[in-house]
């Protein structure tokens, strides 16, 4: 794999980060319908974590060698 | 890209201040879990008093008689403040101890508020849940206890944000949220280390960061004693403590009064930290989900039923209160408080893989030269 910038890096972080912080802020000010928003912005950091701990290798596993190519992409870029 | 002496600065900055604090940080987060829960522990260990329900037409019972009841409970013993549980509306805890400065040895009634009957007396300062809560806040130390975690949360702080920088090298080559489950368990503790801490990043710093504003809450108010209230009770200043009290009922309505649009959220009575010897501390709040948490004192003459002042709090403690919520995570539903266990437990795992890998860092073969030499800089 390429070396990735700053920006490619912290795409994803930054709005997990954001919308984390939105859901907080509107569990505070909302307590109706919107309440249900706001929490599933708050579950999102564990709902990405069990997605990249379980699901993903899972379904790598399935589709086949995943590693073994990508061992070979890493060093075919090396 | 950062180069290599600052990733090795800022790596020397998250070892230390993680280092220092993550004991202290395990320990929050482990007495924190059932603090989450502490309403429906309280149910469920029976510490809770359920208001009976009986047919009840007319006015609530005056707050006098409220008042009277929990003294006739505990006589000898002086009310510090009179407040409600959000979910016993219909009940009036009055917390009592031997003098207004105790800070330890309270006891609390719970009255009625139809009928001013008392319905029980809750444990005090006793309990599994006592322990943690102590635990959590002062670690049984008081003041000092309180200052000293609160300087663990804000290196905590400081670790997550030196976390934060040093995620880029190590992501560098690394697609997002990648899990090397098949690499060995070293790099498989980094890779869960670096995905949990940086999908937690928001949470973990907002509740690390109001744990520490929290921290100094008792130092908050002393200064808005002096700060505030001192310029509210200057008439006061060399005046004898009252002897003889005004109807509490009255001073409420005179409160009532003053504030038509809000509603009573509790009574700090005279000589308490939130009031001054003269004057009953009423504070009214508003009814929407943050207004209910933003108080207004009033303060009412406890000797005559009159109005001395009212003003709306100064910027720190209305910094104080919102933090609180967002510490506690007991401002949504039950939902809302699972969400905050699953997340207190994701940081647990935070707080242990970070430590594993600084433990076992010197008997680590890391195959991929790159990462082996940046894992030798970064802690």
């Amino acid at each position: 794999m390429q070396a990735k910038t700053l920006q490619q890096i912290f795409l994803w972080p930054t709005v997990i980060a954001v919308l984390s912080c939105i859901g907080l802020i509107a569990a505070l000010l909302y307590d109706d319908v919107r309440e249900l928003v706001s929490d599933t912005a708050v579950a999102l950091p564990i709902l990405i974590a069990g997605y990249h701990y379980w699901l993903k290798p899972a379904a790598q596993r399935k589709s086949g060698s995943v590693i073994k190519k990508k061992y070979r992409e890493q060093n075919a870029t090396r | 890209m950062l180069s290599h002496s600052s990733i090795r600065r800022w790596a020397w900055v998250h070892k230390w201040s993680s280092l220092v604090c993550t004991v202290f940080m395990l320990l929050l987060c482990l007495t924190g879990l059932p603090l989450i829960f502490h309403h429906e522990i309280g149910d469920w260990l029976d510490d809770h008093i359920a208001t009976p329900e009986i047919a009840h037409q007319g006015p609530m019972a005056s707050m006098d008689a409220v008042l009277a009841a929990a003294k006739a409970r505990q006589p000898g013993m002086v009310p510090l403040y009179m407040y409600r549980e959000e979910d016993e509306p219909l009940q009036w805890v009055v917390r009592l101890a031997k003098t207004t400065m105790a800070d330890s040895g309270f006891k609390h009634v719970v009255v009625d508020a139809r009928t001013a009957q008392v319905l029980g007396e809750p444990p005090s300062e006793q309990g599994f849940m006592y322990v943690m809560f102590k635990l959590h806040v002062d670690l049984f130390a008081g003041l000092p206890g309180m200052l000293f975690l609160g300087l663990m949360g804000f290196l905590l702080v400081i670790a997550i944000i030196s976390g934060v920088v040093l995620y880029a090298p190590f992501m560098r080559k690394l697609p997002f949220g990648e899990v090397r489950h098949e690499r060995g368990e070293k790099l498989k503790r980094l890779d869960i280390h670096n995905l949990l801490g940086i999908v937690t990043l928001s949470w973990f710093f907002v509740v690390g960061a109001t744990g520490v504003i929290n921290a100094w809450s008792d130092l908050l108010v002393k200064y808005w004693q002096f700060d505030q209230m001192s310029q509210m009770i200057a008439p006061y200043k060399n005046l004898p403590p009252p002897r003889h009290f005004a109807s509490l009922q009255e001073s409420l309505d005179v409160a009532q009064k003053t504030e038509p649009e809000m509603q009573l959220g509790f009574i700090a009575f005279p000589g308490t930290a939130y009031t001054s010897k003269h004057h009953y501390g009423i504070f009214m709040r508003g009814d929407t989900p943050l207004t209910k948490r933003l108080f207004k004192p009033v303060l009412v003459d406890a000797q005559h039923a009159t109005l001395t002042d009212s003003r709306p709090l100064p910027w720190y403690l209305v910094a104080l209160l919102v933090s609180q919520p967002l510490h506690f995570g007991d401002y949504g539903g039950t939902t809302l408080k699972w969400i905050w266990a699953v997340l207190d437990i994701l940081s647990i795992i935070v707080l242990w893989t970070g430590l594993k890998l600084w433990w076992r860092k010197r008997h680590q073969y890391v195959p991929d030269v790159n990462t082996r030499i940046l894992l030798r800089e970064a802690y």
